[in-house]
């Protein structure tokens, strides 16, 4: 069994070292006990440490799956290039705005230093003098006192995060630390080549650092020792909805959806759909579960991990009315910056509501198909095309509840 | 350097910067063809792939008449000077309108090289 967690303070039980690594330290890992289970972080040359990233074929757990070392090699070389003496920056990103992920919360609770041992390896290997570490509120405490535990991390400035959807957003994330203003920015340069006050940038999700700190101690091949060939590794998932016991917890990359329900106490055949990636993913319906959570099988779906989050609708719920929800929930979430995010999702969010509720559904369907076509792709950050693809994706897997709510039924009564 | 064969090349980018566009609709006109409006009156890209609608990929013959969009846009929603606190805005974008204003006498369409070109 994989470990698991309700809330982020409940501690975590120690698991199998093959299939736990992250949080294989324990509950609320002390430095010694960190220590003891890992062994001290080795200091790896900056060259070497990059290479060995890339050969581990890790990838970012914060959502957009970038390979980690892609983005460290692209600020390690702007800041050698041209414009050398811009020396980069490194920010840690556990700013955790999906309403149905925790993970990042778990994992600073029980393993902070593991996050840190990553931000000291990568800030290492990419010459970074100023690294951030960006938590949510709740986290401050935790990790305030992990960083006092340890002389090498003193460097290391901690950011409280702004409590919105779109806090986590990477150029939202350098916007509120350089102008204390949490809203995405117009961009047309790379962080990586320009970000926080025009330094070349680096924002990695923490529980992707955390994997630079298991990489740096065991190397690539270990690495790569589970999951999928190409996107190895473990990754962190909460599973949420309708399962007896949802959490947190790691799977190797290539876990089946299944398999992900299964350590939530759950059976596929209870359920209609489940929501793969977050509010900003798509839907993939029961018959298909057994599909990998890898982003070549999600493909299909329109769907990616993400940040690992797996919602499960139980069969007994209309997946229009919980998306219309979801609908409503993003449209409030807008930075009221963008003019087709700022009135687009909140038409499409009053369509939705029509469709699920089953006046004049029919319509409401053509227009949602009419206003997600005119909107994706027309905004600074991805907020409107992350709706988008949930609306188009539910319009796809429940198009018989779409044509039922047309005829005045429901293919499932509400509970 | 820019030549006026330069900035004739399809390398021209239109950018817009939505965060600033308040669909006043002027560059639609002056862009006819190229830029329609959306149901609020902001701006939309008629061309190109639709997912990524931020960017206008000039014609040669569309440059002279995309200058004049951004020169008239009253929220200088294409090549947008740094302001008070917003100093997110890269340098790069910066230099290059900087440059394209003294070349041109008027705010330009900034230039965008592919990020994995060098400059």
């Amino acid at each position: 069994m994989t470990m698991t967690s309700d809330v982020a303070t409940e501690p975590i039980g120690l698991t199998p070292a093959r299939e736990g690594r992250l949080l294989a330290a324990g509950a609320e890992a002390s430095l010694a006990s960190h220590v003891r289970t890992f062994g001290a972080l080795p200091r790896r040359e900056p060259r070497a440490m990059l290479r060995e990233l890339e050969a581990s074929g890790l990838t970012g757990r914060g959502g957009a799956a970038f390979p980690a070392w892609r983005k460290l090699a692209a600020a390690a070389e702007t800041a050698s290039g041209r414009r050398r003496g811009r020396t980069p920056i490194l920010i840690a990103n556990g700013s955790e705005g999906e309403p149905l992920s925790w993970k990042d919360a778990v994992l600073l609770q029980n393993a902070p230093h593991l996050v840190v041992d990553g931000m000291l390896t990568a800030a290492r290997a990419i010459g970074a003098t100023n690294v951030l570490l960006m938590v949510n509120a709740d986290a401050v405490g935790r990790v305030e006192r992990a960083l006092a535990e340890r002389p090498d991390a003193r460097g290391i400035e901690l950011v409280e995060a702004a409590d919105s959807f779109i806090s986590g957003e990477a150029s939202t994330v350098v916007n509120a630390i350089e102008n204390d203003d949490p809203r995405p920015t117009d961009r047309t340069a790379r962080l990586t080549e320009s970000g926080l006050r025009g330094r070349p940038t680096v924002v990695q999700n923490v529980e992707t650092l955390a994997h630079v700190g298991l990489i740096a101690r065991f190397g690539a091949t270990w690495f790569r020792s589970l999951g999928d060939a190409s996107d190895p590794g473990t990754r962190l998932v909460t599973v949420t909805g309708d399962v007896p016991h949802g959490g947190v917890f790691e799977l190797p990359t290539d876990a089946t959806l299944d398999e992900a329900l299964a350590v939530a106490g759950a059976d596929g055949r209870s359920a209609s759909a489940a929501l793969i990636g977050g509010y900003h993913g798509a839907w993939v319906p029961s018959r298909s579960f057994r599909t990998a959570l890898t982003r070549a099988d999600l493909a299909r779906f329109g769907a990616q991990p993400g940040a690992g989050v797996i919602h499960v609708l139980g069969d007994h719920r209309c997946g229009l009315q919980a998306t219309a929800r979801i609908v409503a929930y993003l449209a409030g979430q807008t930075a009221n910056q963008c003019g087709p995010c700022m009135f687009g999702l909140p038409t499409m969010a009053v369509r939705f509501e029509g469709l699920a509720t089953g006046s004049a559904a029919r319509e409401n369907a053509a227009e949602l198909v009419r206003l997600s076509g005119l909107v994706v792709g027309r905004g600074a950050c991805h907020h409107p095309d992350g709706t988008i693809r949930l609306i188009r994706s539910a319009l796809h897997v429940f198009a018989s509840d779409v044509h039922a709510h047309a005829e005045g039924r429901c293919t499932r009564r509400p509970a | 350097m820019h030549t006026e064969a330069g900035l004739s090349t399809s390398r021209h980018v239109l950018h817009i910067d939505w965060t600033r566009c308040d669909g006043r609709g002027l560059c639609a006109e002056i862009l006819e063809g190229a830029l329609g409006r959306d149901d609020w009156g902001y701006p939309v890209v008629l061309r190109g792939d639709p997912e990524h609608r931020t960017d206008l990929r000039l014609r040669a013959d569309e440059v002279t008449a995309a200058e004049e969009a951004v020169a008239l846009c009253p929220v200088a929603a294409f090549a947008a000077p740094p302001r008070r606190g917003r100093l997110t805005r890269s340098p790069r974008v910066r230099t290059l309108a900087g440059k394209y204003n003294w070349r041109t006498r008027a705010a330009s369409a900034v230039d965008v090289p592919h990020p994995s070109e060098d400059r």
